[in-house]
Formats: structure tokens, sequence, C-alpha cells
């Protein structure tokens, strides 16, 4: 697309300004500072996109406006307009509008990159231009390095992006310790502390329970030494209590040991002693008695033939002690006999007093009482009649007495009535009646002199009235009772007549029972005066006294018999005492008849003969034991005994011996009892248990003794014991104090074992590193995927420069021939985002980068770059240089002008500058150019030689 | 009527917790604590109630970053229960319970039988009638790392009885820090009938002829998405001819799942809004806990069924592709995430099974073209795109774009290794990334093109 012409009609210093058939080619446009030549490129530079509001252009006069006429290839025809700052219209030929954009004619190209590439200045040969800033350099880059290394040049970019990003979670080298990471990592830091101190607390743990383990065999240890300790104790303690009872079953253990005392030991019979014994006593207290016996009996006997006597007695004694059983049954039986007798006298006295009483006819024979027949009389009969008999009488006499009464109210009744009939019963108010009258009357007569006093008159009319209404009140009460004191006489003669037929009757049954108890009293043989009352009790006192009387006679009858008996038996009793010795008891030789009177001096001899056979009974009994004692005696100690008092004799030794077995006996026991007592302390739990424990072979209860004894063996003396005690209770103390101490200890122990069991950090602690590891792991994957982004775009970028042809080759070209081959190459900068190109030496030295190069050289570096660029976009677009030359030196810049010439065969080039030498130089080796003058806003074309003039003395032109 | 029948585990990590983010409700939270204890146990009731013979642990029964006094009491007390059926239990110590770290922090129960480092040990085993049915051999780990080749003392009397070697291994020969040697070594040792391995925390079946095997039993409780899916335990019958049946206990009560959703896929179904996204996860969240776990190498599974022992989820949701909801999320960034947290949470955690979102990864982008059709209008593209291959195919370049990740990334995926403030660069995550930055990179140039 080439511009064919250029009317400016508002625009900065350019009004009104036309460019008529603009060369195709180069188009030199000349003008000295100030003219508008920076303000012509302006124009050029935003004709396709309109004019930008912010930026430094220069004002229009009143409004922009700028019209261009293009030559296109294709279409061949357009024109833009631009108005102000709206975007730029497109015309067609006739001036109508084409639907396209201004851009599109460009190649659609956009604005940065026309003005980069094809608006060419000073600045524009920078490195980095002046206006380009952050993005813009990657797509400062794109447009230099070309559309194929576009992608290229971005990826430098993202993975710096990437990595930039990846760094911002987690710095440089993705370590969990920094950046974002932090929090999450300090988070399983503090769970992996947690759980390093959970490790150590089971470390603790098990350090601990070995400790434990440690103190508990400790314990056990000391728990035995303790245990034996105090056993040993109890032992020591045994010993000591036992001691003397011990020592003083050694000392028996000797006596009892002596041959003496064995042999009689031997001989002993504890049986045989006491029975030596017993008898020794017995016999000597039995001789001692049965002497005594003897003397007294013959004594008391006091006869010569005292000794016949007594055998006499000791050959009858059972019929004696017959008779001294039966001797107060005899008594007895006389005492009740002569009471009996006695008593029955005074009842039949008694009775006899009794029947008179109730008969004094029986008075002589009360024996008739007997004969009388009251077995046939019912006492309940009698009773009944009796009773029924006092009834009538009695009603009789209430009927007879009722009677009475009658008779008597029936005449008071009949004088009543006679005088209610003669009576005027209102006479006696007759008084009252004349009083009322003279009241009227004084009040009638009154009232005429005081009327106050009318009230006399009015009492007596009240008083009249009242005696009047009395009156026949009266009148009617004496009718009334009149008629109630007649209709009362009938009633009583009624009454009357009735009690008459009840007398009658009761009189005709009274008759028939007084007929009956006349017949009782006949019975009775009672007088018939007898009163009717008294005949029950008669009746009944009659069959009492029958009843005593058959008792009575009955009760002598026997009382006689056992007199007839004791009689008898008394007799006896005397034959008896005649029969030992007349003399002795003074009996006569008959029984007399008033035995039974005298039977207390018979009974009393007898008595004195039961005396004298308990006496002889005594003494024979004691000469029957002796006799036994003495066989008992002989039999028990020897049968080598000779007569006489020898057998006492041997008794004694005997015994004697008997009592030295006892004593060592004794001894024996007493040995024995200390043992015992000794083993039932050994036996005791205590003891047993401290035996079994020190000495476990020597168990049961067999072995207590002799274990015992061998325990005491050790000792010689109770010091000695007590002093060992002493110490062991001593041990016993320090042990218990060591064993408290590990004791406590051990519970500290077990206390710690448990706190250290708890897993309760070992939990906090994954928890923690699970949440930090949850945080952790998102921001990790994010890292690791922009640092993956970032590697694999730099190894993709590194593939694709690979594989991309040098986009720089057309460059370097230009560079070379720009530099007159001092560089023989440009290459891509490493960073291709950075338009940092290095270049390449003829010696082959590469400079790395573009700063290193002189001004001109750099500013011929980027223009060879963008020649190479403008080349490559097609098609053509015009390019504006504005007076890049300037510091390039005569000889570079006559390569340089060829290079624009040559470029001006393809495109449309406008060369704006203000020095003549470099019109000079393309003068010279471009004849085809076209030249405008510019001045002061205004363009003239002129020919190459008026500008070369012009430029050369700007201020001697008009 | 098998005359042998053990349990194969290993890799317990008693003490572990399944790990967890955010703030968790104590109830669910004390189930994660739970979680390897409940599994053990539930290996416990599955060998008492199966009356198995004796219970092989192959290493690292512990954990060294959870030490644990109680870890160690609950094991002896479990293992105290199994003496009380007799079941007897053999054990070596693997790289986090090692010899030399060996702390005893409980009592222990006699019926543990413990291989000591120094050399191999061998265990006969008798029936109740006094026959030999059986010999385990193995040897602990002196420290945390063991380069001896310990197996290849693994030798045996005769075949006649079923012998048992122990192992804990990486089984990659180049591996010095975890026993070096190969499945060619182990089947090489050929007295050996059954291989009880464990280090690897997947189930899996490495061979099975008639009378041999060789098996990782995998852990019994995945603790993190690095460990997605059930846990189990193998039980291990042998028949009279020594012929071996393997079946798989499930014993995990918590898994942990990475759920991946791509937005074309969403897309699809219609716009899409955080409502409907959210719909979409509970969709997806109830199709979950209406789904039975897959069994690891086909085996068929003994013991109670998951629905008894499973009591939750931890679900790590990724949502990928492009779509219009990537501007919801550029807008409202983690406020978009938080909300979808938050629904997921009210809606799944009070569920038995319940669901816990653990995190939800935004990995989307705007609807843009694709690598594959920018490629056929740029040379830059197609560059990028065949870049972007070398880095998956390349070792160099792999390992060159690993370094680049940063330091909170490593490429040593060696799940021993494992540090808590770096990230481990698998396979998957590479691919993410590089997607993530693809993505980047087509968003930047696009838009810096419209720029130029």
């Amino acid at each position: 697309m080439k511009i064919k012409r250029l009317y400016i009609k508002d625009f900065g210093l350019l009004r009104n300004q036309t460019l008529e058939q603009i060369a195709p080619g180069l188009v030199v446009i000349g003008g000295p500072n100030r003219a508008g030549k920076t303000t012509l490129l302006n124009i050029f530079r935003y004709l396709p996109y309109g004019f930008p509001q912010q930026g430094s252009l220069p004002p229009a006069e009143r409004k922009y406006e700028v019209e261009a006429e293009l030559e296109l290839k294709s279409s061949g025809y357009a024109k833009i307009y631009i108005a102000g700052f709206a975007e730029p219209t497109v015309l067609a030929k006739n001036g109508g509008a084409i639907d396209r954009k201004a851009r599109d004619l460009y190649n659609g190209l956009d604005q940065f990159t026309y003005e980069q590439l094809f608006t060419l200045t000073l600045n524009e040969l920078k490195k980095i231009p002046v206006g380009v800033s952050g993005k813009n350099y990657e797509r400062l880059q794109t447009i230099l390095l070309g559309a194929g290394l576009t992608d290229i040049i971005l990826l430098p970019q993202l993975e710096q992006y990437f990595t930039k990003e990846a760094e911002k979670i987690g710095g440089k080298h993705g370590n969990p310790s920094v950046g974002q990471f932090k929090p999450y990592y300090q988070s399983i830091e503090k769970g992996q502390q947690l759980r390093d101190e959970a490790a150590k607390q089971v470390d603790l743990y098990y350090h601990n329970s070995q400790q434990l383990n440690k103190i508990t065999l400790q314990i056990q240890g000391l728990e035995e030494k303790k245990e034996k300790t105090r056993h040993k104790i109890v032992l020591l303690d045994l010993l000591k209590s036992n001691y003397e009872n011990y020592s003083e079953t050694k000392e028996i253990e000797a006596q009892l040991s002596s041959e003496q005392n064995k042999k009689i030991l031997a001989d002993y019979s504890s049986e045989g002693y006491k029975k030596a014994l017993e008898l020794n006593e017995s016999y000597r207290e039995l001789l001692k008695t049965f002497e005594e016996k003897n003397n007294y009996i013959k004594d008391l006997i006091a006869k010569e033939n005292a000794d016949d006597i007594i055998q006499k007695i000791i050959a009858k004694r059972e019929l004696l002690l017959g008779f001294q059983q039966e001797l107060s049954g005899l008594k007895v039986g006389i005492k009740n006999c002569s009471s009996d007798l006695l008593e029955l006298s005074e009842l039949n006295n008694q009775l006899q007093a009794e029947i008179n009483r109730n008969n004094p006819n029986w008075q002589d024979n009360y024996q008739q009482i007997l004969q009388l027949n009251t077995d046939h009389v019912s006492q309940y009969k009698l009773n009944q009649t009796i009773d029924q008999y006092l009834e009538l009488k009695n009603q009789m006499t209430a009927i007879k007495q009722e009677i009475s009464k009658l008779n008597e109210r029936k005449r008071l009744l009949e004088e009543q009535i006679n005088q209610l009939q003669g009576e005027n019963p209102a006479s006696h108010l007759t008084k009252f009646y004349f009083y009322s009258l003279i009241l009227i009357l004084i009040g009638i007569s009154t009232v005429l002199i005081n009327p106050a006093l009318a009230f006399i008159g009015f009492a007596g009319i009240i008083a009249l009235g009242l005696y009047f209404f009395y009156r026949n009140g009266l009148k009617s009460n004496q009718r009334g009772l009149l008629n109630s004191k007649q209709n009362e006489q009938k009633e009583l003669q009624l009454r009357s007549a009735e009690l008459q037929f009840q007398l009658k009757q009761t009189s005709e049954q009274f008759v028939g029972l007084e007929k009956k108890i006349k017949e009782f009293k006949a019975l009775l043989e009672l007088d018939p005066a007898t009163p009717t009352e008294v005949v029950k009790d008669l009746f009944r006192e009659i069959k009492y006294l029958k009843k005593e009387l058959t008792n009575l006679k009955r009760r002598e009858g026997s009382i006689l018999s056992e007199k007839n008996r004791l009689e008898h038996e008394l007799i006896k009793i005397q034959e008896l005492l005649l029969d030992f010795d007349q003399e002795l008891f003074d009996l006569p030789n008959e029984a007399s008849e008033k035995i039974l009177e005298n039977h207390q001096q018979l009974l009393n001899k007898l008595e004195r003969l039961f005396q004298y056979l308990d006496y002889a009974l005594e003494y024979d009994t004691y000469r029957i034991a002796k006799e036994e004692l003495e066989s008992k005696i002989i039999a028990l100690i020897s049968q080598e005994l000779a007569g006489g008092n020898d057998f006492i004799f041997r008794l004694e030794a005997y015994i004697t011996n008997g009592e030295k077995a006892e004593e060592l006996l004794q001894l024996r026991e007493r040995q024995n009892i200390l043992l015992l007592q000794v083993l039932q302390t050994l036996k005791t739990d205590r003891f047993s248990s401290a035996l079994n424990y020190l000495y476990p072979k020597n168990t049961g209860v067999d072995n207590l003794l002799p274990g015992f004894k061998k325990l005491n063996e050790g000792y010689s003396s109770l010091e000695q014991i007590k002093d060992d005690y002493q110490q062991q209770q001593e041990l016993l103390a320090d042990i218990s104090g060591q064993l408290a101490a590990q004791k406590s200890i051990r519970e500290e122990l077990t206390l710690k074992g448990k706190e250290l069991m708890t897993t309760e950090k070992m939990e906090e602690s994954q928890r923690l590193i699970d949440q930090g590891r949850s945080g952790l792991q998102p921001l990790a994957e994010k890292y690791a995927s922009y640092q993956v982004a970032a590697f694999i775009l730099k190894n993709a970028k590194n593939i694709l420069l690979e594989k991309t042809p040098d986009p720089l080759r057309s460059a370097s070209d230009y560079f070379q021939k720009m530099t007159s081959e001092d560089y023989s190459a440009i290459l891509a900068p490493e960073d291709l985002t950075v338009p940092n190109y290095r270049t390449v030496g003829k010696d082959g030295t590469i400079r790395e980068d573009s700063d290193m190069l002189s001004r001109a050289t750099s500013e011929q570096l980027f223009l060879a770059v963008r020649f190479s660029r403008i080349r490559e976009i097609t098609p053509p677009l015009p390019v504006i240089i504005d007076d890049t030359f300037v510091n390039f030196d005569d000889y570079h810049l006559s390569h340089t002008v060829d290079l624009i010439n040559d470029l001006a065969r393809t495109h449309q080039v406008f060369l704006l500058t203000c020095h003549p030498h470099l019109i000079k130089k393309i003068g010279e080796s471009e004849k085809q150019a076209q030249y405008w003058l510019l001045n002061a806003g205004n363009f003239k074309q002129v020919n190459f030689d008026n500008l070369i003039s012009f430029l050369t003395h700007p201020m001697g032109q008009d | 009527m098998p005359i042998l029948k053990f349990i194969h585990t290993a890799d317990l990590h008693l003490g572990s917790i399944v790990h967890s983010n955010g703030q968790l409700p104590e109830k669910i939270y004390q189930k994660l604590i739970n979680a390897a204890n409940q599994a053990f146990k539930n290996i416990c009731d599955f060998a008492i109630a199966e009356k198995v013979n004796f219970l092989l642990l192959s290493g690292d029964i512990y954990d060294h970053k959870s030490p644990s006094v109680l870890a160690s009491m609950f094991f002896n007390q479990q293992c105290s229960r199994l003496k009380q059926e007799g079941i007897n239990v053999y054990m070596i110590g693997g790289n986090h319970d090692p010899q030399q770290k060996r702390q005893e922090l409980s009592e222990v129960a006699d019926n543990i039988f413990l291989f000591g480092s120094e050399q191999v040990g061998r265990e006969d085993v008798y029936d109740a009638n006094g026959n030999l049915i059986a010999r385990i051999l193995g040897q602990s780990y002196r420290g945390p790392a063991e380069s001896r080749k310990t197996y290849t003392a693994f030798s045996v009397p005769d075949k006649s009885v079923f012998n048992i070697g122990l192992l804990h291994t990486q089984l990659d020969p180049q591996n010095n820090n975890y026993l070096p040697c190969s499945l060619k070594d182990l089947l090489a040792q050929d007295g050996i009938n059954y291989w009880a391995l464990g280090h690897i925390h997947q189930t899996r079946l490495l061979y099975h002829a008639k009378s041999r095997a060789v098996a990782y039993s995998g852990t019994p409780q995945g603790r993190d998405v690095g460990e997605e899916g059930p846990g189990g335990a193998l039980l291990v019958e042998v028949a009279a001819n020594m012929a071996i049946k393997i079946s798989y206990i499930p014993t995990s009560t918590i898994i942990w799942k990475n759920i991946e959703l791509e937005l074309e896929q969403i897309q699809s179904k219609g716009p899409v809004n955080l409502t409907d996204l959210k719909n979409i996860l509970i969709s997806k969240g109830e199709t979950i806990l209406s789904s039975r776990p897959e069994i690891p190498e086909n085996f068929t599974w003994q013991g109670k069924d998951f629905t008894e022992i499973i009591q939750g989820y931890m679900i790590r949701w990724n949502l990928k592709g492009r779509g219009k909801i990537n501007q919801v999320f550029e807008e409202q960034g983690e406020e978009a995430v938080t909300y979808l947290k938050e629904e997921l949470q009210n809606y799944f955690s009070n569920r038995s099974p319940f669901i816990w979102t653990d995190s939800i990864f935004v990995r989307t982008a705007n609807p843009l073209p694709t690598l594959l059709e920018l490629k056929e209008k740029s040379q830059l593209f197609t560059e990028i795109e065949q870049f972007i291959t070398l880095c998956t195919t390349d070792q160099t370049v792999k390992s060159q774009l690993i370094d680049q990740m940063g330091r909170v990334w490593t490429g040593n995926i060696d799940h021993e290794s494992y540090s808590d403030t770096r990230f481990q660069v698998d396979d998957f995550y590479l691919r993410e990334i590089i997607k993530q930055a693809e993505q980047l990179i087509i968003e930047a140039v696009l838009s810096r093109r419209e720029l130029l």
C-alpha cells in the first residue's frame, strides 16, 4: 500500500497542506528544525488508527482533520479520513464509506507494531524505546523477532510468570518451610515436636517401667527380708518368753533321769498309790471309829451281857427294822385315831343340836330323820308350788287393794258431779262486774269536768269487756268439766267389775295350792302352822341333816376298826421288848387294856431298842468295813505279808514310795505342762508360720518342739536371746524405713507411668501433622504445577527454538552491511522477552548485550532488525524514517542509505531529515527519489539541489 | 478337612492413628484412633472362632512414629486371649520394630514367639496328638534397615512337614534397606512351602502353586489415602496333601477412598452448580455405602461380612476436568470447597457406616481446548504435548521434573521414606500435576495470545 496523496487540513503546525502525487518509492522531506517533520511523522503514525486523546500530539487549530489517498495493490484505491479523535473512516473513490477499518488497509497491524516498525525515530532505535514498558517489551520483541517467534517469546514470559507464581507460594526451591507453605509447615513441625515428645514419653515410660520393675524387685527383696526378720523376731520373742519355762523343763528332765527315780516311777502305780492312801486313811479312821462305836454302845446298854444283847440285836435287826419302819406310821395312826374319835364325838353333838333345832320332836331320837322319805319329794316341785301360792296370795291382795281404791274414787266422783250440777261458776265474777260499772260512771262524770280524766271511763269499759269475756269462758269450762267427770265415773265402774272377776279366779287357784302345801308339811312331819314361806328351807335342811347323819355313822365304823388294829400292834411291840430283856425295858408280862392310851410309854421303850439297834448296826458296819479294808490292804501291798500289823508298816512304806513317785510325776507333769505351754505357743500361727518360713523343711506339728529345742541350743542365756532380739528389732525398723521409701518411689513411678502411657500427645501430634499436610498439599500441588509448567515451557521453548529457523538472519545481513561487516550476525537474546540482542563480531566474538555496543552500532542493530521485519510484512506498508542516522558516521551512513534505497524499491519510504549531507548521499545513490521541502509547516515539492541548498542555508531562504 | 489352619498378617502398626483432616466428631475420631487395634482384634476374634493352629505376624506390629504403651498392652492382651484358646503367635520384627529398638512396654504374653535377629530361628508346631504338623522359620530385623539376605538361611530338615518362612521385605533386590531379594530368590528356597511376607501394605498373592505360595497379607487397616481400600489378613488352610487354600479375612473398620470425578462426565448430565455438585457427591457417597468393597486378588472371603466390620469411610474427593463449575471455584475459592465439605459431613457423618470427607481437591479448569485439539493448530502445543509425554516416559526428564517440583516433593515413593513435610511423587501425582500444569499452560498461552 502506498500513500498517493496527503491532505492535512488541521494538525498542529500543518494546516491546509497537500502533498500531491507522492512518489511510490523514496520520498525525502527535508526541513529545518521545528518545520513540522515530527508532526508529519505523527500523522503517518496515527493515520490508520486515529489520533489518541492522551499523548503529546501538537494541538489542532480547530479540529484535527487529515485525509490520505492510498493506492492499494489489490483493491486499487481507498481514502482514509480522520476528523478529530474519531476512528478513521475509509472512503471509496466516490466518497462513500467503506465498511472497513483503516488498519485493515495496513495489513491489520496494530498501532504499536506499525509505530515500532514503520515509523522510525531515534527513539525506536533504542534497546527499549521510551514509552515501551511492561508487557509491551514482549510485544516489541514479538514484533522485532517476527511472528514465528511469537510463541517462543511468550514462553519465557510465561515461564517467568509461572516461576514467580510458584515462588510466591514456595520460594525458589519449593522448600516446605517458606512462603505460603510456612504456616502449614509450622503446624507439621509442631506436630513433629509433639510426636518426639510422645516418643520420648514412651521412652520415659519404658525407663520408668524398668525402674518400676527394679524397684518392685527391690521391694520384694526388702519385704522378704522384712518378713524373715519379723519371723526371726517372732522366734526370738518366743524363745525369750519361754526361756525360763524351757530351762525348768530341762531341770526336771535331769531329775527324772536318775536311776533311783526311774525305778520308783517304774514301780509306781498311781492307782495303787491312791488306793494305798485311801486305804491307809480309811483304815485309820475306821479303826478309830470302830473302837469308839464299840465302847459307846457297851456304855449305853450298860450291862454285862451287852455283847450278847448287841449280838441279839444284830441278829434280829430285820425284825427290828421292820418295826422301826412301821413306828412312825403307828404313831400317826394312833394320833389320827384319837383325833378321829374326838371329832366323831363333836360331830355327833352338833348334828343332834341341829336336828333338835329343826324339829324338837326328834330331840330324843334324831334317828327318825333317817326314816323321812324325802327322796320322793322333788325340791323343784315343792319350790314351784310354794312360789305360785305366794304369788297368788300377793295378786289377791293387790286386786283387793285396787278394788278398794276404785270404790273410794267412785264416791268422790259422785260428790263432784253433784257439786257441778248445782253451782254457778260465774258468781265469783259479780263483784268484778260492779266495779267495772262504777269505773265507767266515774269516768263519765269526770270527763265533763276534766276531759283528761276520760281514761277512767275507758278503763271501766275495758274491765267490763273483760268481765263478759271471762264469764263466757267460765261457763264453757264448767260444762266441759262436768262431762269429763261423768265419763270417768263410767270407766271406774267398768274397771271395778273387771277386778271382781279376777279376784274370784285367783282365789280358786289359791285354795288348790294351799292344799298341796299342807300335804308337804305332813310328809315332813312339820307343824301345819309352820309358815309356808319356810317350808322350802326346812325341806332342804332336813335332806341335809339326813345325809350328814348317814355319813357320821359310816365314819364311826371305820374309826373303831382302826383302833382295834392299833391296839393289836402295840401288843406285838410289847412282846418283842420282852423277848430281849424284860429287866432292861421294865415291862409287864401281859398287855394292858389301856394299852392304846398308854401307848407312848411302850413306844418310847421301843425307840430305845431302836437306838440300840442303830448303834449296834453301826458298830457292825464298822467291824465289817474294818475287815474289808484289811483285806484290801493286804491284797495291795504284797503277798509276803506276815501276820499282825506288819501290813501297816509295809503300807506306809508303799505310800512313801508312792509320794515320791507322785512328786516325780508332778514334776513330769509340770514338765509336760511347760512343754505344752511352749507347744501351744509354738502351735500358734505366729510361731508356726515363722518357723515354716525360716525352716521350711521342718514343718509339721511334730517338728515344732524339736525345732524349738534346736533354736534354744543356739543360745546359752536369756541375755543372749534378748540381745539378738534387740538387734533384729533394729534391723526390722531399718528395713521398714527402706521399704516405705521404696514404696513411695514405686507409687510415684506408677503414677508417672500412668501419665506417660497416655496418647494425647501422639493424637494431637497426628492431628497437627495431618492438618498441616492437608493444607500443604494443595499448595504443594499448585507450586509444583507452576514449576512444572515453567519447566515444560522452558524445555518446549528450547525445542521450538531449535526447530524454528533463525529469525534474525535477514537482520543479520542488514546489520552486517550497515556495519561494513564489522559485525557478522545478530543473535536472539537468551531472554527473548527482552530486546537484548547479541552480536557476533567479524572475529566471532559474541557480545551478549547490546549495551556493550556503541550508540551508532546499537542503532544500526535495531535499524537492521526493523528493516528485516519491515520486509517480512506484506503487502509492503509505507515506512517513515525521521532523522535516525545522526549518529552514523559517513561511511556507515552510506551503507545505510544503500539499504534505504533498496527498501524504497519495494516500500514507500518517507525520509524526514534536516541534514543536507544525508540528502546528498541519497541523491548520489538514488536518482528517483522525490524531494519535498517542509518549512514552517508548508510543503513544497522541490528538486534535490533546492532542497540541499535550503537545508544548507535555511535562513537565507524564503 | 485341613490338617493345618493359620492366619497370616503383618504391618499392624498398632498405636498409629488413621490420618484425618478437619474437626472430626469425637465419636468418629475415636474410631480412627482405635481402628488399628480393632483390626487386630478382629483378626484375633476370627482366629478364636476358627480355632486356627497359630497366628503369623510378619513384622511391623508397631509403628516407630507412633510408639505407644497402650498399643503394647493391647497387643499383649489380645495375645493372652489367644493363649487361652491354645493359639500361639509367631512373629518377627520389621523395620518399624527391629530387635535393636525393641522395648517391651508391657508384660509379654508367653504364647508369643519372637524370632531373634542374629540368626534364623525355628519353631516346630504339633497337633493335639503330638504330631509335628508345621515348622515356622523367621528372623527379625536387627535395625531399621536390613541388608542381610537372611532368607538364604531358611533351611529345613525335610519337606515332609509344611514349612513356613516369615520375612519382612520389599522384594526388591536393589533395595538394601528392606532385605534385598526377589520372588525368584524366595522360590529357590524350595523347602519353604509358604512365604509369609510383610512390609508391603497391599494384599498380594505373588505365587500360588499347589503346595507353595508367596503372599503379602497387606496391612489390616489402611491409615491414609495411600493405603486405599479394605484391609485384611489371610487365612491359609493346608490339606493333608499339602495343598494350600488361601482366603481373605476383612478386618479394617475404616476404609480410605480416593474418589475421582471428571467434570466432563458430570457436565454431560446437565448444568452444574454447587448444589448440583453436592448432590452428585452425595449420590456417589450413597453408592459407596451400598457397595461392597472389593476383595483383593479375587480371594474368597472368610469371617464376618463387611457390613458387620466397616464403621466408616474416609474420602478424598478429586474433582477434575474442565467445566463451568470451575468458575464457581475460581470465584469462591476455599468457600466453595468448605461449603461442599460441610454439606457432605452433615449428610454422612452420623450415618453408620459414616462417610467423612477428608478433603476435596479441586483440579478443575475452565472449558478450553485440549492439548490434542490445540496441537493441530500450533507447533508450540505440539512441542508441549510431546515434551509432556517425555516427562512420564523418560527417566531423566522425569527426574528433572521432580526436582523442579520443589523440595516439598520427593521422588522417593518408598512409603517407609515418608516425610511429614514432603509429598511423594508417585505416578498418580505426577500425572495430576502435569495435567494441571498443562491446563495452566493452555490457559496462559491462549490468554496471552489474545493480548498480543
